[in-house]
């Protein structure tokens, strides 16, 4: 597989410092953005340690174990598990973090997630979906019937999470997972910056720029609109896959 | 002066520039200056270790936050100050300007790079001071307000973020003439300026004279010899205002309410209450310096390094950091690149700041994946293909 990435993160123009955090890792095809919170103003420890953890059992046991799944659910219990010791400590009490990783792996992608942070993707320069499920209050209603799909958006329990790293010790993220063509772009994006954009202007940006302009414009524009949170962007554009044509095929039926 | 009569279209640039954006890590500034990474932020500034190109040498480049070159008359004022300090304030313990200017709609100053650590940080890690040692210090900062108090420059800002403490035992005064100037425009904005831990009574009324500096020194001096400024709030107080707010803002806004209020009424316990060490002579420079009446301080910093010297306290100017770590003051990396660093036998996994690299190019090979049936069938179908097209054309020729 072959592509390239950017992204990047700031504070916005309201909180006081960034508790956002991402990683990239173009080496192994890792990409992750962490969103902290809580702990009066500790959550950007958390969102650290989860990443820093995160990335560091992957890259540890990438050789290791050939099924990413496995890896991944490896990765993620340690992270969790680290993120917890750091939640209950004195210093940093009550620190929890979202948390979204992307792995492109041999002919496929991996999502693991819990929390608001998000994962979309542009498949064809046509077709644009989310990725993932926010884990907020809002979406549980949906699930259950409660709420409309339209008014999960605006609902005010929209910004209050199930699940976030650091609240227990083990916590069970979910996992995506979908086969990668040539030209798919991956847009992970921390709550301070999808707040401010319709899906149409994200896949709008997504399709006309390339990773590093999208992720400049992306945190330029939500700043004007107020950056009232932390702002991270990160996207990722696969220039050349791994895919067969079978494997085309599938990809084209997991989107339409 | 062009801004009068601005057309529709001019107005909206002028809306645009208002949205700043940020300043990022490897962007060079004024054609002159490389940013290499943050190293401080604060309420008016971001502060950036740069490299001046030309010379390469370290600089530090002080970003300003609340006051934007969107007027002339903001241009004009923040000129003249930055020109006053450049050319006035030539003094070993006042930090350097050497350049200024203006850089996607804000201002920044170009300062000479202290290498050390700042006297916030040093109480922080310290806790109290030796009585020696905190006489010294106040010594040096009074030194430099001397000079520019002669010159008719007051300061406006004292506080330990502003005073750094260099690893060869200098002690530098930052920052004058730029904090009147943020402040005046916080003012404006109608946020409460300043650092009101460290300010006299009459700053909160707009009257400020170079008393107002030594009663800050005052402060300062406390802090030094206790490790709390003379009206920080008890924890007993904090609750009470925790319990009073729903949240941080209205908690901020609250607390700045409560300690201006003690400042104007209270008067603190001595020195000598939190650390027995300090002896009375000590105690009465104190809280003669932070006296709510200006003519009842020390009427010049002259005067209040007299009485220092005059304690017999301060037997050898030169100040010794010991042991002092230089923090890592890179603030702006939250993120980057993963960068796997081996240090004595251990991996560290780094994030190494994005704006240097720019994008990442990534490329790796399929890893096992079963080679897949559907490609054999494909070589398979392929290879039919040829011996076909094989046969076939050699009927043709036949």
């Amino acid at each position: 597989m072959k592509g390239r990435a950017f992204g990047n993160t700031h504070v916005g123009k309201v909180r006081p410092k960034n508790e956002d955090f991402f990683a990239i890792d173009p080496s192994i095809g890792l990409f992750v953005v962490a969103d902290g919170l809580g702990g009066r103003m500790s959550g950007d420890k958390a969102s650290y340690e989860a990443t820093q953890t995160f990335v560091e059992v992957v890259k540890e046991n990438y050789k290791k174990i050939k099924d990413p799944k496995v890896l991944l659910r490896k990765a993620f219990l340690e992270a969790s598990r680290n993120t917890y010791r750091v939640s209950t400590s004195d210093e940093y009490y009550g620190a929890m973090t979202t948390f979204t990783a992307l792995f492109l792996h041999g002919k496929r992608y991996y999502v693991v997630h819990v929390g608001d942070t998000r994962a979309y993707l542009l498949r064809y320069g046509k077709f644009f979906r989310q990725i993932t499920e926010d884990d907020t209050q809002a979406m549980e209603l949906v699930r259950r019937g409660a709420l409309d799909p339209e008014d999960a958006e605006t609902h005010p329990s929209k910004h209050v999470l199930t699940k976030a790293l650091g609240y227990k010790e083990t916590v069970i993220p979910k996992l995506y997972t979908g086969y990668v063509v040539d030209g798919d772009r991956f847009l992970l994006l921390s709550d301070g910056a999808y707040l401010y954009f319709s899906q149409e202007e994200l896949k709008d940006i997504l399709k006309k720029y390339s990773p590093k302009e999208a992720v400049d414009l992306i945190i330029e524009l939500a700043n004007d609109r107020g950056g009232e949170d932390n702002i991270t962007a990160v996207v990722v554009e696969v220039l050349k896959s791994d895919a067969g044509l079978l494997d085309r095929i599938k990809a084209l039926m997991e989107v339409i | 002066m062009e801004e009068k009569g601005s057309t529709p279209e001019q107005q909206k640039d002028q809306e645009k520039k208002k949205a700043l954006l940020p300043i990022s890590i490897g962007e060079t500034v004024g054609r002159k200056y490389r940013i290499r990474k943050k190293i401080a932020s604060g309420g008016m500034a971001d502060v950036f270790e740069a490299e001046q190109i030309t010379l390469r040498r370290k600089v530090a480049l002080k970003v300003l936050k609340d006051i934007f070159a969107d007027s002339e008359d903001a241009r004009t004022m923040f000129y003249r100050e930055a020109q006053m300090v450049a050319q006035e304030l030539d003094h070993p313990n006042i930090v350097k300007v050497y350049d200024f200017g203006e850089h996607k709609g804000r201002f920044y100053i170009v300062m000479y790079y202290v290498n050390g650590v700042t006297l916030d940080e040093y109480i922080q890690e310290r806790g109290p001071l030796p009585v020696e040692e905190a006489l010294k210090i106040t010594v040096e900062i009074l030194k430099a307000l001397d000079y520019a108090h002669r010159k008719g420059i007051v300061h406006r800002d004292i506080k330990p973020g502003n005073i750094m403490l260099s690893t060869d035992g200098r002690v530098y005064l930052l920052d004058f003439g730029i904090a009147d100037l943020v402040m005046q425009a916080q003012k404006r904005r109608r946020s409460i300026p300043g650092t009101p831990e460290y300010m006299a009574p009459e700053q909160f009324r707009d009257k400020v004279d170079h008393r107002s500096d030594i009663y800050s020194v005052g402060v300062l001096l406390y802090e030094m010899l206790t490790g709390k400024t003379p009206f920080a709030l008890s924890d007993e107080e904090k609750d009470r205002v925790k319990k009073a707010v729903r949240d941080d803002k209205e908690e901020k806004d609250q607390t700045i309410w409560v300690l201006q209020r003690k400042i104007f009424s209270e008067v603190p316990p001595p020195p000598s209450s939190k650390n027995p060490e300090v002896p009375p002579q000590v105690d009465e420079i104190v809280m003669k310096a932070i006296h709510k009446m200006p003519s009842e301080r020390f009427q010049s910093a002259y005067e209040f390094i007299q009485a220092i010297l005059d304690t017999g306290l301060v037997k050898d100017e030169t100040i010794q950091l010991e042991n002092m770590e230089i923090p890592d003051r890179n603030l702006s990396v939250r993120g980057g690149y993963v960068q796997e660093e081996e240090v004595s036998g251990t991996k560290i996994t780094q994030f190494i700041p994005i704006e240097e690299e720019g994008e990442a190019e990534f490329e790796f090979e399929e890893v096992e994946a079963n080679p897949g049936r559907w490609k054999v069938y494909l070589l398979l179908i392929f290879t039919l293909f040829i011996i076909i097209a094989g046969i076939v054309a050699l009927l043709f020729i036949l």
